[in-house]
């Protein structure tokens, strides 16, 4: 071999060797500054200007722009699903710059509500922002129909009722489903039928990992909401035959009844198969049976049982909701530290200050619907939530009674639709 | 002068097409495209949106690039070659030579254009999306947008330097992506009372100035809702705008082309 060619072949084989020596520490510094990236708390990652600002700065690229925005937040999503924190502090900013870039796009509106309003449980947000998309999309009747579930899901029917009759008079080609739906609020008042059906449809049909882990979420409130509602009209039909009250909700499951329409000739059922008869077209067989075959546990794992006032509520909803309650007023409490420079010492100090935010116009309307006008010490829409008593107040935030933490409610057993088994939060 | 016109736009595209920075953006536009599928698979269910935002934008980048890339150095060249000399030399106007000129580039940027939404075209049927005219409206009043952009790159090639021409280019695309926020900032103005009639005044004739690339976005309604897609009447009148803005600016480069000395 001729010596330049040796010579040119040497000094190949130094490139190469230069260039994998570069390479090598350019790769280890990457995952190291990546790790570093990675274990950083989100707030520091995920420093993001306004919508208006960045809709200046994308030469408008709006829409590229909002889907790099709306990625984003699914990955936040998905990571804080996988590392079970119940933290979401920036969800809402997320999906409004995403809507603030492409007012047009819907999808960010109803899933950003679904999530707002499951993660982390914040229903002002959520509706504001579905509030927001029926703003910008004015004939579009599936943002409005989300706002409804929402509400019909927390049981409050009146506010569902007023986004529906909302679509029926401004959204000229709505479907049959408004109506549908509409027609039986007005008629049977509270349609956690519908709610329950509308998540079991879509665990059914399946909307990725995200959107599942909160379909099951709504599914179990739905459900717990629907039985409680069942077994009280049952329990008040026991009463309105004049024979003795079933002892509690064994009791009650056991009590026997004839089915409506089908004549005096028809044989008596349980309340329990009356219930699973009630639950198969909105479930599903399978499920129904299953699920019915645990009562009277809940779908958290715990009981229902009969309340004071004679209505029958699910323990597990109960508690979930004390602690939307404790989070509400937890979130406040950490406010009037901010502003007093201390802990608050006992809940009326908390209550004075909202009355002062009242006075101002600033209470929030979310907040206002829980603490009234003027704001009293905080209870549940629906009365105080079991267990309120129990709270206490520790170094300026409520702590939660004793009791089973949500994540492990969550991933009580419990049949649902859909192939992938029930994940906890 | 038709046929000399065509002459050297057909020139002007063979040598473009020569230029390797053009395969490169091709390229670049194309993976976007393909990578916009793994994007989509990450956006809790709207792959389609995903797909068509990136697709669109990917064609329109690609044009603007290639106006700033290719188009600030087409007359430049041709004076630094001096090739410029062959041609003028003969029975060639210079109005008809940055006529050819802008049409051979508006020629190419349409052919890559072309093939990267035929890329786009395919690969969305074959995610579930169906091609829509809003669609094919939203890529040809791309295409437009990029033909008024290259007017404009032409013209400042007339008078400077590529580089300078490249930035100055880049600045006017920006202020037309942005021009309509022009009024919205005037009304602020004359609603808080600050900055004088002479500042109005500047705003406005910044206004007119910049060409408005604002309107010939359509994708944003072509990807969510067609409905809201603009009246045929109002497309053609978009159109006539952009002819107008490009002849203005071919205009202004002749001119300034017919006082250079060489």
């Amino acid at each position: 071999m001729p010596a330049w060619r040796v010579r040119r072949r040497l000094a190949t084989a130094g490139l190469l060797a230069g260039l994998a020596a570069a390479i090598v520490p350019v790769t280890v510094l990457n995952d190291r500054f990546d790790a570093r990236r990675r274990a950083a708390p989100p707030e520091r990652v995920l420093y993001l200007p306004k919508g208006d600002t960045l809709k200046f700065l994308c030469l408008g690229y709006n829409g590229l722009a909002a889907d790099m925005v709306w990625i984003r937040s699914a990955m936040y999503v998905g990571r804080r699903l996988n590392e079970r924190q119940a933290k979401y502090e920036w969800l809402a900013k997320l999906f409004q710059v995403t809507t603030d870039l492409d007012p047009h796009w819907k999808r960010p509106y109803r899933v950003g509500a679904l999530l707002l309003s499951a993660l982390p449980e914040d229903d002002e947000r959520a509706v504001a922002l579905l509030r927001k998309g029926l703003d910008n999309n004015p004939g579009d009747w599936e943002i409005p129909y989300r706002a409804a579930q929402l509400h019909m899901l927390r049981g409050r029917d009146r506010e569902a009722l007023k986004w529906l009759t909302l679509i029926s008079r401004t959204v000229p080609d709505h479907p049959r489903v408004v109506e549908a739906t509409r027609e039986r609020l007005l008629l049977d008042g509270q349609d956690h039928a519908q709610a329950l059906a509308l998540a079991a449809q879509e665990l059914r049909a399946g909307n990725g990992r995200v959107l599942d882990s909160v379909n099951r979420l709504n599914y179990r409130e739905a459900l717990a909401r629907l039985t409680a509602a069942e077994l009280t009209a049952w329990r008040r039909r026991c009463a309105a035959a004049g024979g003795a009250q079933p002892a509690g909700v064994e009791g009650l499951l056991a009590a026997r009844f004839r089915p409506s329409g089908r004549g005096d000739g028809a044989r008596e059922l349980t309340v329990r198969d009356l219930l699973r008869m009630r639950l198969e077209p909105l479930v599903g067989d399978g499920e129904s049976a299953d699920y019915c075959a645990r009562l009277p546990a809940d779908p958290y794992g715990m009981r229902f049982h009969v309340r004071q006032d004679g209505a029958v509520g699910s323990e597990g909803l109960e508690r979930i909701e004390l602690g939307r309650l404790v989070r509400t007023c937890n979130f406040h409490l950490g406010k009037f530290r901010e502003l007093s420079g201390r802990p608050a010492r006992t809940l009326d100090e908390l209550v004075g200050y909202w009355r002062e935010l009242d006075r101002r116009g600033r209470l929030p309307k979310g907040l206002a619907a829980i603490v009234g006008h003027p704001p009293r010490m905080p209870a549940h829409p629906d009365g105080s939530p079991r267990g309120w008593g129990a709270v206490e107040l520790r170094d300026g935030l409520l702590v939660m009674p004793p009791g089973p933490d949500v994540e492990q409610m969550l991933s009580a057993p419990l049949a649902m639709p859909g192939a992938t088994p029930a994940p906890a939060r | 002068m038709i046929s000399r016109v065509l002459a050297l736009a057909l020139n002007t595209f063979r040598e473009a097409v020569r230029d390797r920075v053009l395969y490169l953006l091709l390229v670049v536009g194309l993976a976007a495209v393909a990578f916009s599928r793994v994007l989509g698979e990450i956006s809790v269910g709207d792959q389609l949106h995903v797909i068509a935002d990136t697709g669109l934008a990917a064609v329109s980048l690609l044009g603007v690039m290639l106006s700033v890339f290719v188009g600030t150095g087409l007359i430049y060249k041709e004076i630094d070659k001096r090739t410029v000399y062959t041609i003028l030399s003969k029975p060639v106007r210079r109005g008809e030579f940055i006529l050819g000129k802008y049409l051979g580039l508006v020629l190419t940027a349409g052919v890559c254009m072309a093939v990267l939404s035929a890329g786009f075209l395919v690969y969305y049927p074959l995610h579930g999306g169906a091609v829509t005219w809003p669609l094919l409206a939203a890529l040809l009043f791309s295409l437009l947008e990029v033909a008024v952009i290259i007017a404009v790159a032409v013209m400042f090639s007339a008078a400077s330097t590529p580089i300078l021409s490249a930035v100055l280019t880049t600045v006017v695309f920006a202020a037309g992506r942005l021009s309509h926020w022009i009024p919205d900032f005037m009304d602020q103005l004359g609603r808080t009372r600050t900055g004088g009639s002479v500042l109005q005044f500047l705003l406005q004739l910044l206004y007119y100035l910049t060409p408005n690339l604002g309107i010939f976005d359509l994708r944003d309604a072509a990807v969510n809702d067609p409905g809201r897609m603009p009246a045929a009447g109002d497309l053609l009148r978009i159109a006539f705008y952009g002819a107008g803005y490009a002849a203005a600016m071919l205009l202004g480069a002749t001119l300034i082309f017919r006082r250079r000395r060489f």
